[in-house]
Order: C-alpha cells, then structure tokens, then sequence
C-alpha cells in the first residue's frame, strides 16, 4: 500500500481487525468516524501523544493515561490529511527490541507469526508490512525503527536528529531519541520526511536547517556516486545467502558507475559502540522516568503514605526487564560510579561519533546489512538477559550515538523472510540517502512490498 | 554488586524486587563490570563529554511568552472524576478514619 493509493475505507477497516487478530499489533483503536475514502490512514506508535486517544507505551504505569494534546508530529500530519487509525504496540517504554514485552501479547511477524517483530517500534512495522497502512510513525533510540524494518521487509527511516520535533513524545533517552516512521517504498518515504520535518518552538532541540523537497527531487542515478561498505560489519555476516544478495547488489552499483570503497573504523571504538550506548540510554531512561508515579493513572494504589503507594505503583508498574535497565542506569549515576561509567561513556561517544563523522565525510552514502539474518523465532530468545551485543547486532546505534540519517530497505528473502539493507549518510543529507535507496529499490522491485497474513 | 546495593538502588528508584528479580540483576552484573573495564583501558584526558548529538548546531530558543493551549472543558472532560469544576485525584494516601 503507498500514500497515494485508492481506498475503500469500509474494506480497510475490515482488513485492520483480521489482520490484526493475527498479528497483535494495535495498543489502541481510533474513533471510526475519522474515516475518509480522500485520506490516507497512519498507525502511530503509543508513545507518540495523540490528542484524547490513551497512551500507554506499552508499560502498564501508564495505564488510563490519555494525553489532551497532539505531539508536534501529529498536527503536521493531520495538516496533510493524514488520519490516525490506531496507536501501534511496542516494547515497555521503548526499551527492547524484540516486540515481545509489550505489556500485553506479544506482536508477531506477518511474514511468520513464529517470529519476532522486532523492536520496539514493532506494532507500526507489522501493520505497514501487512498492508494495514502506507506510513506509520516510530521512534528511533537505538535500531527501533530499522531493525524491525529489516524484519519486515518494510521501509524504515531515521533522519537526522533534530530534523522532526519530539514534542509529544514519551522520552525514552532524550539524546539520541528519533522520530521517524516506516513506509512501503522510498518515494513516500521521501515524501513522508517532507511532511514531519521543521523547526518546532516547542522543542528546542530542533534544528533551523532549510527543508528538502526530497520526493521531488529523487535521483536514483549511480554513475560516479561514492558508496562505502563498511567493512567491519559486512566481515560478521557468515550467512552465505545474505552475504550473496549483498555482493549481487554491489556488483551492481559497480556495473552502473558508483564507485564502491571498503570503509572502516578502528574496531577498538566499534568494540565500544553497544557498551556506550546502552550506558548512555539506561541512565537516561531511569531519569526521565523518574516521573512515573502512578498516582494520577496507572495503577492508584491506596496506601498510608505518598511514598508508600509511588513504590506501590512502580513496582506493579514495571516489568522486570525495566527495572533491571533502570537499576543498572542508576548504578551508572551513582556518585562513586559516574566518572567511570556515565561520564566516561559520554567522553568515548564523542571520541566514536568523531571517527564516524570522518568517514561518512568522504561518501555519499555508507551501506551495510541492517542485521545479520532474519528475524529470530520466538522461542529462541531469552529476552530477560543482558549482555553486549555483536558489531552486526548494534551498528544501528552508531546513528543514534552520531545523530545522522539512516534507513533500512527490503534488499532480499531467505527461508520467505525479508532482510534490508541500512543505507547511511552524514548529518542533514538524507537527500542522498534517499537517492541512493531509490536506485537500490529499482535493482530489488520491491517498492510497495506488503504480504498478505 | 550485591545484594544490599542492588535493594539500596531499587529503594532510590521507588520501586520493590522480587527474589528472583534480585537474582536475575545479580547474574547480570558481571556485564556491567565488563563495560567498566573496557572503558577504563580509553584514554580520555582532554575529552569533553557528548551530552546531545545535536550540539554542533545552531539552535534557537523560543521567546518566552505563555500561550494557552487548552480550555478548562477540555481538560475536565478528560479527568477520570470531577468535583465541583475540579479535577479529583484518587485518593492515595489512606487517611486516619479509613
């Protein structure tokens, strides 16, 4: 399904529940006379504030919470004559990446509903894939529109941050948090940006920078572009038939003109690029959700004091899986602990973001695979454990350590499962990014690929 | 880690463990421990930490001028009860006659 196509909204709707029987990917429904055959209908992941409808985020502190007004984003969409059909499910409070801890049941892949989703914006990638919409908005704080994305077989943009305002969003790690949302193809994902970037007065971390007419400009030509493969990353990928699509796809590029560069940074700061990250968003995480009270909604407890039912709601509040992120954030925040975990960390982001920044200089784009196979079957993960991921697993996160734009694009199958490929450029040059993604798309015909559940 | 400083923590971030929450954090440690000494072999002097990744450009801070965004109704009609033209929180502090 692509923005511009014609809808028979009563049809649709009947599709929204049957497919959703099947995959679980909606927290909530919208109010059904939004309905409009002119319109085009956008799922919204649920923590993004959608005026009067509940928001959850997946996280049962959040319980009975309606927000009374619209996250920037929103009333940029509806501007555009977008409608909001539905909030989508998602991981607690963004943090994970399976689709599994949503509160709830889990959501399952429309292309296999043995297997993961991914994470966290999870519920907006299914419904996207399945055909239920032509855009859906997710956030972006680690891999969590493009690992589901990959997953999916779905278009999955992060842009720049700063380039589309956080207003309205439930923060998760509010320095490398992103708005972003997932599409069929590169054209409406082009468009899409166009739609939600801009200077907000509301938040400040949004940047004056001049909009793109990215659809407009679409140029998918090859010859003489520079496109690195980052070598580290592609090096991990053991899968012969995912590392044949790649090396298909390269050929390519190669026969077309582009001139194709092994790229790399020193593995002594890619070794560090998860453990940073995930030291940076738990202590993040576990201040900004110093908020969660649960006394105003979520679970209301009745106790002899304030403090007693504030515990009284976090603790019933909270999976195990958030507590553990939070306690670990907070262990990194503790006086004694700070200089050598969370300050440190921020001194070594630095020290990566600057050796990326250096080599994505040099390049219009920069590829890799965005994850190393398929998505999981579900009873092959045990999501309660931590640990540090593989360089293939959290390459993702070199975007969100460095602000800069990046996308997953359905690139190939294996066992009839999709995987993408993560097309990166440097900071406010999404319209390179977008080019290249067309080119690429025309090589795979896999623009306004859906399946049917 | 240990125990005492693991229920220390939770008894800051306002919330209980179960036993085998405590267990499952315990077991789990040694991944933080691991970040520590990676991070302990970086050479950091001279470096600034990187609170934003958007702290390279020109940001614009809004004038400071109150704006309403939303009227009394609307705000009452979202509150789970009302008393007279008020918002009526749950009571959550058990008072002495309950």
């Amino acid at each position: 399904m692509r923005l511009n196509d014609s809808i028979d909204s009563q049809q649709l709707a009947r599709k929204w529940k049957a497919v959703d029987e099947k995959i679980q990917a909606v927290a909530f429904w919208c109010d059904e006379t939004e309905k409009n055959d002119s319109s085009f209908y956008v799922a919204v992941k649920d923590n993004i504030s959608v005026s009067g409808l509940p928001m959850q985020a997946g996280s049962h502190i959040l319980k009975g919470y309606r927000p009374v007004y619209d996250a920037s984003v929103i009333g940029r969409l509806r501007k555009q004559g977008g409608h909001v059909f539905c909030k989508s499910k998602m991981d607690e409070l963004g943090m994970g990446d399976t689709g599994l801890n949503t509160g709830t049941t889990p959501i399952f892949n429309p292309y296999d509903l043995s297997r993961i989703v991914g994470g966290s914006s999870g519920g907006s990638a299914a419904l996207v894939a399945s055909g239920c919409c032509p855009l859906a908005l997710g956030t972006d704080t680690g891999d969590s529109i493009r690992q589901p994305a990959s997953y999916t077989g779905t278009v999955g943009v992060k842009p720049t941050y700063g380039r589309i305002s956080r207003y309205g969003i439930l923060p998760y790690a509010n320095s490398m948090d992103t708005v972003g949302y997932f599409t069929t193809c590169i054209e409406d994902a082009a468009y899409a940006l166009e739609i939600f970037e801009g200077k907000d007065s509301n938040d400040m971390t949004t940047l004056i920078k001049p909009g793109g007419s990215y659809h407009r400009s679409l140029d998918p030509s090859l010859a003489g572009k520079k496109i690195g493969i980052f070598h580290s990353v592609m090096k991990t990928i053991n899968d012969p038939v995912l590392q044949k699509i790649f090396d298909d796809l390269i050929h390519y590029l190669e026969r077309k003109g582009a001139q194709l560069v092994d790229v790399d940074i020193d593995s002594k700061w890619l070794n560090l690029v998860d453990p940073v990250y995930k030291t940076i968003a738990n202590a993040e995480a576990c201040s900004n959700h110093a908020c969660l009270d649960g006394l105003r909604y979520g679970s209301q407890p009745i106790a002899d004091t304030v403090e007693q039912a504030v515990k009284q709601a976090r603790t019933t509040g909270f999976s195990s899986l958030v507590k553990k992120r939070f306690i670990y954030g907070a262990y990194s925040l503790y006086e004694e602990n700070q200089k050598d975990l969370f300050l440190k960390a921020q001194k070594i982001r630095r020290q990566i973001v600057q050796e990326y920044l250096m080599m994505l200089e040099d390049l219009d784009v920069l590829l890799a695979l965005s994850t190393p196979d398929i998505a999981p079957q579900i009873v092959d993960l045990d999501g309660s454990r931590m640990q540090i991921e593989s360089l293939s697993n959290s390459h993702l996160k070199l975007d969100n350590l460095a602000g800069t734009p990046s996308l997953s694009l359905p690139l190939g199958w294996k066992q009839g499962c999709p995987f993408g490929l993560c097309i990166r450029s440097n900071r406010f040059q999404e319209q390179k990014m977008f080019d290249i993604a067309k080119a690429i798309e025309n090589y795979t015909g896999l623009a306004g690929l859906t399946v049917e559940v | 880690m240990d125990r005492s400083l693991i229920l220390s923590l939770a008894e800051d971030l306002q919330f209980s463990l179960t036993e085998g929450e405590i267990q499952n954090i315990l077991t789990d440690f040694s991944w933080v421990e691991s970040i520590r000494d990676q991070f302990a072999q970086m050479d950091t002097d001279d470096v600034e930490p990187m609170i934003s990744c958007s702290e390279y450009s020109e940001h614009a801070l809004r004038l400071d001028q109150p704006q309403s965004c939303l009227e009394k109704e609307q705000v009452l009609e979202n509150a789970n009860k009302i008393k007279e033209d008020q918002i009526l929180v749950n009571q959550v502090v058990r008072s002495s006659c309950d």
